[in-house]
């Protein structure tokens, strides 16, 4: 038989129920730490997420749509291109005077700056790296039957069948009008000629079998044959993909802490992609 | 073992732990908060999807896409963009290209043939089917040429000089045709081939025809509008089919019940539009606001307005006729040719059908004769010609630009909600001064205010005015209206022209007593069942009493709400329908159709839509303006 105290006995031995006391008291505090311990990298995740998408969305906000601006402390302006020294924004739209969209020169002179030169004016800590693609819509909205085409118009050696539907169209690529032929092959239109004009009969005239992830090559540009769309409820165009470049650092192979926001401008009158990618 | 006193005391340890556990753990947890994640689907999206259509639009994509109706173009633009981002844009602004527009018949327009027997016309070939009979006096042969089963006629013809031959013809239903003079009781008017059955029905079209000239060679910013009209029946047919519907000539007692007759082509979105004599009508006793009817005013000037573009509008000298090119016009202005008068160019401008005058006395004058050319006017000055004014673009050539603007949009169409009660504020006005020093009041001791001396201000006003006042219920009520009595100013006969407090008899004994006063500026009294505001005046007539209170003023349906994008009505109150009243109709029914205009992404639509932006003044001369409503969302 033995007796035990409540408390602490002067020999030094301890009552069982204040070491379940402690023990909970003890358990509970541990566990909190761990919580807590456990909870601070999410915090850390979390707020350097916003950061990241923060700054992603500020970049490419001023990068789309501002004009930028350079000054020297005597004299300032918004064709920071031909200053790059004294740049102080970065920003790719036109001044209001020179047209709308993008200025391709500005978008040259920005995806040849080095890193630093790109990450020191946006201000920024962060990695960044912008991808630029531009997207070139060529209307193939007209159309006209072999044999029988508009007076403007004459057709190539043929490669197709007669009285095969034609659609033909025209944009401006790289700042020059350059016009095109889709012809009908079984319902598929998969022969695109361009020219430098609606004479498709002479030597300026390139054939090009369409077949997926086509790339043809106009004025000694490629581009990526992103869909012909002939259908009325799929569009009458031709979709043209042209890398422009990147422009700051290169992007780690794990996507996973890369904050990615896609904004669009226009640049010479085609639809300009721009992949904004931001990471620490 | 044995468990003696410490038993209980051994639990209270475990409670001390675990309390104090919970109080270090509430304490840390207030110090540490986990920040919640901030969505930036929402932005980003957002900001993607503008940019999209902001771009499309910069790079001609969605006015090609406005042009030809066809969102083809960028659904592919769009879907190489993000192939996730589904989208959809209703256009409003610019009007579709065809426009459907019927002109509602009538019972005294619509003509039924007698039942007609089957008899093959003279000289018709052998092996159709023919049903002969009679409308308005003159015989028609229906054939069936398609030989099909069961027998649907879809031919008529006619014998209008009644030679047994069936020679006048053939017409298919919605055909219109003139009768020739002697034709039975269709003499020389226009009519229009109904909906064939067994029997033939025939609508009488003189407006229809009207209407349907007057509309035809509509451009809109270069663009061909196309209005195929036709008469018809709504007992006989379906309306929905239309974009819009004139109701011609309708009684004014009838106008009401308009709205409810078209109501399935308001619900998606038509228009309405009713003319009817109103001249000698109190057009208020109609309540047209409560049908949900736009009063369309003949003189109105429709010359463009928000979104908008109202292209030039030419007059030239040399030119022989004005061609208007902007919808929102119902101008009629023309002009012969200028000549030379001899120290000034002279030429007749006809605006709203009546001729003006005009003298252009170098290239930087112009005077005109409705003003007996008395003012001189330079570009850029506005003159007011026949009710409407105009903005002097150039004097050589003599340019007009309409400058006064009114908008056919959201024409009110309530939905009918059930009866309700329908109250008004409702004023009563008095004008004290009518009953100033009139007996018996300023003899009657007891009905003077408490408190005012009785001592008149001079020979004839007293500090205080005595009227009375009939409410709704038909009971008067004596009030008066005590001058302010300032520092003793009633006991020296002093008086001023403020009268601030007001006393009602409300029970109507003789005396202003008890809770019967003073009132004050914007206090409230109650008179019977109402509360009235109690507002003392005084203007340059006089001191008033305003009191300001509700009344019913009957039981009505009433709207309840106002759809938006639903149809329209709107009411002309005319019916001798000129060149203006003309093209002012086909301003409303093109400006009131476009509702009805819109694409979208061919994929479902998904409910989950994350928000929506607006592209306005997207305007891409010669094209109307037009504005993209964009609304995208995720699969």
């Amino acid at each position: 038989m033995c007796t035990i105290n409540r408390h602490a006995t002067r020999t030094g031995q301890i009552s069982i129920d204040y070491i379940a006391g402690a023990l909970i008291f003890l358990g509970a505090v541990l566990f909190l730490m761990s919580t807590i311990l456990n909870t601070v990298p999410e915090v850390e995740q979390i707020q350097e997420e916003d950061d990241l998408q923060l700054t992603a969305w500020g970049l490419s906000e001023v990068v789309m749509h501002d004009t930028g601006y350079w000054t020297n402390g005597s004299a300032d302006g918004t064709d920071w291109h031909r200053h790059v020294a004294n740049t102080t924004t970065l920003g790719l739209q036109h001044a209001d005077s020179e047209g709308e969209g993008v200025s391709m020169q500005k978008l040259d002179t920005l995806r040849d700056l080095p890193t630093e030169t790109l990450h020191d004016i946006l201000g920024t800590d962060r990695s960044v790296n912008i991808a630029f693609t531009l997207l070139a819509d060529i209307d193939t909205y007209r159309s006209f039957r072999r044999g029988n085409p508009p007076g403007f118009l004459t057709e190539p050696s043929y490669q197709y069948p007669p009285s095969t539907p034609v659609q033909y169209g025209s944009a401006t690529l790289n700042g020059t009008q350059r016009y095109v032929l889709l012809a009908d092959e079984n319902e598929q239109y998969t022969q695109l000629y361009t020219s430098t004009s609606w004479d498709f009969s002479d030597s300026n005239t390139t054939f090009h079998n369409l077949t997926e992830e086509t790339v043809i090559t106009i004025d000694e540009i490629q581009y990526l044959v992103d869909r012909v769309a002939i259908q009325i409820s799929d569009g009458n165009v031709l979709l043209l993909r042209r890398d422009l470049g990147r422009a700051g650092a290169v992007p780690p192979a794990s996507t996973n802490d890369i904050v990615q926001i896609k904004r669009y401008n226009t640049v010479n009158g085609n639809v300009l992609e721009a992949v904004f990618r931001v990471w620490r | 073992m044995a468990l003696t006193g410490g038993q209980r005391s051994g639990y209270l340890h475990a409670l001390e732990g675990t309390l104090a556990a919970l109080i270090v753990t509430f304490y840390l947890t207030s110090l540490v908060s986990v920040p919640s994640e901030t969505d930036w689907t929402d932005t980003r999206i957002s900001k993607q999807a503008a940019d999209s259509m902001q771009a499309l639009d910069r790079a001609g994509i969605l006015d090609r896409a406005v042009l030809r109706q066809d969102p083809g173009t960028v659904n592919a633009m769009l879907s190489a963009m993000d192939r996730s981002l589904l989208y959809s844009i209703r256009i409003s602004d610019i009007p579709p290209p065809q426009l459907m527009v019927g002109v509602a018949a009538n019972e005294s327009t619509t003509f039924q043939s007698d039942t007609s027997t089957t008899a093959q016309p003279a000289g018709a070939p052998d092996g159709y089917r023919w049903r002969d009979g009679t409308i308005r006096g003159v015989d028609f042969v229906l054939t069936d040429t398609t030989d099909d089963k069961p027998i649907t006629y879809d031919w008529v013809n006619f014998d209008f000089d009644d030679d047994d031959v069936y020679d006048d013809g053939p017409y298919e239903f919605g055909d219109r045709f003139v009768c020739p003079g002697g034709a039975g009781g269709c003499n020389g008017a226009s009519h229009e081939v109904g909906p064939f059955n067994d029997t033939l029905t025939l609508y009488h079209a003189n407006t229809t025809a009207r209407l349907a000239e007057a509309l035809a060679d509509t451009q809109v910013g270069g663009r061909p509008v196309t209005f195929d009209v036709q008469t018809f029946n709504d007992s006989l047919e379906r309306i929905v089919k239309f974009d819009a519907v004139v109701a011609h000539a309708v009684p004014t007692d009838q106008v009401g019940q308009q709205r409810d007759r078209f109501e399935p082509l308001l619900d998606q979105g038509g228009a309405v539009l009713v003319t009817a004599n109103l001249s000698g009508t109190d057009a208020g006793a109609l309540d047209l606001d409560r049908l949900g009817f736009e009063y369309i005013s003949e003189y109105r000037v429709i010359g463009g307005g928000d979104n908008t573009t109202t292209l030039s509008d030419t007059h030239t000298a040399g030119t022989a006729a004005y061609t208007t090119s902007s919808y929102y016009q119902n101008t009629d202005l023309r002009t012969a040719s200028f000549t030379d008068a001899g120290g000034y160019d002279t030429g007749e401008l006809v605006i709203r059908g009546e001729p003006v005058t005009a003298r252009v006395y170098d290239s930087d004058t112009v005077a005109f004769g409705t003003e007996s050319f008395a003012l001189n006017y330079s570009t850029g000055d506005r003159v007011n010609l026949r009710a409407n004014t105009y903005l002097i673009q150039s004097i050589t050539p003599l340019e007009l630009q309409p400058t006064d603007t009114h908008r056919f949009t959201g024409f009110n169409t309530p939905r009918i909600a059930g009866d309700y009660h329908l109250t008004e504020r409702v004023h009563h006005t008095f004008n004290t001064t009518l009953y100033d020093r009139t007996a018996p009041h300023d003899t009657n001791t007891t009905s003077r205010p408490p408190g005012v001396a009785e001592t008149p201000c001079d020979e004839t006003a007293y500090p205080y005015r005595l009227g009375n006042v009939t409410i709704e219920s038909g009971d008067t009520y004596d009030f008066a209206m005590v001058n302010v009595d300032y520092e003793g100013a009633h006991e020296r006969g002093e008086c001023n022209d403020y009268y601030e407090y007001v006393y009602f008899d409300i029970d109507d004994d003789g005396q202003f007593d008890g809770e019967e006063g003073p009132y004050q500026r914007d206090e409230i009294v109650e008179l019977g069942d109402g509360n009235y505001t109690v507002r003392p005046f005084l203007n340059g007539t006089g001191t008033h009493l305003l009191l300001d209170g509700p009344r019913t003023v009957g039981e009505f349906p009433v709207s309840r709400d106002v759809v938006s994008g639903s149809g329209s009505v709107g009411l002309l109150g005319k019916t001798d329908l000129g060149h203006d009243d003309m093209s002012l109709m086909r301003a409303v029914l093109m400006a009131e159709s476009q509702h009805r205009f819109w694409f979208t992404d061919p994929r479902s639509v998904g409910d989950d839509a994350y928000g929506y932006t607006y592209l306005s003044d997207v305007t891409n001369e010669p094209l109307q303006s037009y504005t993209a409503h964009t609304v995208w969302w995720y699969e």
